[in-house]
């Protein structure tokens, strides 16, 4: 039971950061080795131009999960950090509802598009046996792990809320 | 009646922007809401918010945010802003016209606003407040800086425009290497009036010998620009080509040469850009629904028909040009061009403005709002680096602000300026005036 919690304590606090790492440095790799590869080599794997843009897609999706987490989404949050306190506290309600109300919307129809691609057989172009589904889950897999995070951000608000305590409102974008 | 519940999802979803709601959300609930009144499938957003980046050109977006990050890691930057500062120190204000030039030799390996405003920041506001400058006027000068990082080549949004009006990249790029040294000018210049009348900065002497030997130890960025100038110049590589082998010269430089690069710290540096792309790429998809429902809703026709009614040439390119300045003042660069540009680059086309030019013209316009209230990201990345409230650098940015302005002005009434290396390079283009 304790090895189970450390797993999911270890997954918590770094499922994002291993897929963001995994995908951008493959996904780098892939188009710098076949660029070097085209003028040393004079050719070039059919898939390098398919699987990176789909590794793409998994950073953006697990990128906008990661930054969920963080709360670091572009927003205009100066008229928030001058609302008094309860009014801090419905708009950070206001985010979480928009959050998870846009993720059961996208979810839904990405699974769609995953079970159709899933059917199909699709397969990546320049490839054999790599299915297109196994990319296409970038999206509803992005989009639970960002509701998971804006339910953890919630329990969050709520506890700081029930203590008195201030929220997190601003987050500097970019600050080492 | 439909006119009446989408303006009301409009104002609304105005409302949330004005309350900080995430500005995925703001556009993301528009659509939504609108999609429902015009019963338009929501099936469409999760759809294009996969395939609306399902495109090669577009994977230029994370490798030069990537290459933004390993440059900083690298100590390349750093480099280059110690060449610029022996370059100008001697100048009344030089160190603050030295983080200008800074930010464009920044531009000029990387692609991106908020890297640059970030990375030049952080290694030159320090160095501006312990010379004598206001915190609040250095902080200002790199917000107003890293509006460059979007014109000089390479550009994530030139990308991302050419993607959308199927325009060459490599032309785009071309044509924002005048415009993007004018604006870094222009901003130098009132850097130096502004310095000169409030007599901030210590200033170093004129040495030709440190100027070389700061020359040659930032060999590695002119490398770097080398590499890309070339590259997009010639054609040899494709921008996201181009963007790959400069990340991997970046990474080689930094483990190999400058050796403040190393395997402990690289994942680090992917994660930053990872976090970056994350923040960026999510704005483009849902942006690319929300012009999709805009077509559909007919707003092309309407903004013609509105401007087909001004007729003149320097007209219609004012109009478009005050549309983009006003849309930049609430929305990001990304959501502002796929939005507008399918809309207004036909109509500028039609009285025979060149698209080359038209697109530089609208992503100054782009740029310029990265300065401009309520919402100027440039200033939340300076603010959230320097510590500075948001608001108190808005005074100090207004010089920046009239003197972009000015620029902006000559680039949209000299189409040279953008065209003029393409005519050179031997590009076909559309029509001068």
């Amino acid at each position: 039971m304790t090895s189970v919690r450390s797993v999911y304590r270890y997954l918590d606090q770094n499922i994002e950061k291993i897929v963001i790492l995994i995908c951008y440095a493959t996904m780098t790799g892939i188009i710098c080795e076949e660029v070097f590869r085209r003028f040393i080599f004079r050719s070039q794997a059919a898939w390098s131009t398919t699987i990176p843009i789909y590794l793409f897609l998994w950073v953006t999706w697990i990128g906008a999960a990661y930054n969920s987490k963080l709360r670091t989404h572009l927003t205009f949050d100066e008229i928030r950090m001058r609302l008094p306190y309860v009014w801090q506290f419905a708009c950070l309600l206001l985010d979480a509802v928009l959050w998870l109300s846009f993720a059961a919307i996208v979810a839904f129809f990405a699974v769609k598009q995953v079970g159709n691609s899933y059917d199909n057989f699709a397969i990546v172009q320049g490839t054999d046996n790599v299915m297109q589904w196994w990319f296409y889950m970038a999206t509803p897999i992005g989009w639970g792990l960002l509701t998971w995070r804006t339910l953890q951000n919630l329990a969050h608000d709520i506890k700081q809320f029930r203590e008195r305590k201030p929220f997190t409102i601003q987050t500097a974008i970019l600050k080492d | 009646m439909q006119g009446f519940w989408i303006t009301l999802i409009s104002l609304g979803v105005t409302v949330f922007f004005i309350l900080g709601v995430p500005i995925f959300l703001v556009i993301g609930f528009w659509v939504v809401g609108v999609s429902l009144v015009i019963d338009f499938t929501l099936a469409n957003i999760g759809v294009t918010l996969f395939e609306g980046l399902n495109f090669f050109g577009l994977l230029a977006l994370p490798l030069f945010i990537l290459t933004g990050d390993l440059i900083k890691a690298a100590g390349i930057a750093k480099r280059l802003s110690d060449f610029a500062f022996q370059m100008l120190g001697w100048l009344r204000g030089g160190l603050a016209m030295a983080s200008l030039g800074a930010c464009g030799l920044f531009a000029a390996i990387s692609g991106s606003n908020s890297a640059t405003t970030a990375t030049i920041g952080s290694i030159m506001h320090p160095e501006m407040t312990k010379s004598g400058y206001d915190p609040s006027f250095a902080a200002a000068t790199v917000a107003a800086g890293g509006t460059v990082g979007i014109i000089i080549p390479p550009s994530i949004i030139f990308i991302v425009y050419g993607f959308l009006m199927n325009l060459s990249i490599s032309d785009l790029f071309v044509g924002g290497m005048l415009p993007g040294l004018l604006m870094v000018i222009a901003m130098q210049l009132a850097c130096f009036l502004v310095c000169r009348k409030m007599g901030w900065g210590h200033l170093i002497p004129f040495d030709v010998g440190a100027i070389a030997k700061s020359g040659l130890r930032a060999w590695l960025g002119f490398l770097a620009i080398g590499i890309v100038i070339f590259g997009i110049y010639s054609g040899i590589f494709s921008p996201t080509e181009a963007a790959g082998i400069t990340a991997g010269f970046c990474l080689v430089a930094g483990i190999f040469v400058t050796k403040e690069l190393d395997w402990r710290t690289l994942p680090d540096v992917l994660l930053r850009s990872g976090q970056i792309t994350g923040l960026l790429a999510p704005l483009i998809a849902v942006s690319v629904v929300m012009q999709q429902i805009l077509s559909l809703l007919g707003a092309k026709a309407f903004v013609t028909g509105i401007l087909a009614q001004l007729g003149d040439y320097h007209l219609i390119l004012i109009a478009c040009m005050m549309i983009v300045l006003v849309a930049g003042t609430v929305l990001e660069s990304l959501p502002n061009t796929i939005i507008f540009a399918p809309i207004l680059a036909p109509i500028a086309q039609q009285v025979g403005i060149d698209p080359i030019h038209f697109a530089v013209v609208f992503l100054v316009g782009d740029a310029i709002g990265f300065i401009t209230p309520p919402y100027g990201l440039n200033l939340y990345v300076a603010s959230g680096i320097t510590g500075i409230p948001y608001f108190r650098l808005l005074k100090y940015t207004m010089p920046y602000f009239v003197a972009l302005m000015l620029a902006w002005l000559i680039i949209a009434f000299v189409p040279q300026l953008s065209t003029g290396l393409l005519l050179y390079q031997g590009a076909g283009v559309f029509q001068l005036r």
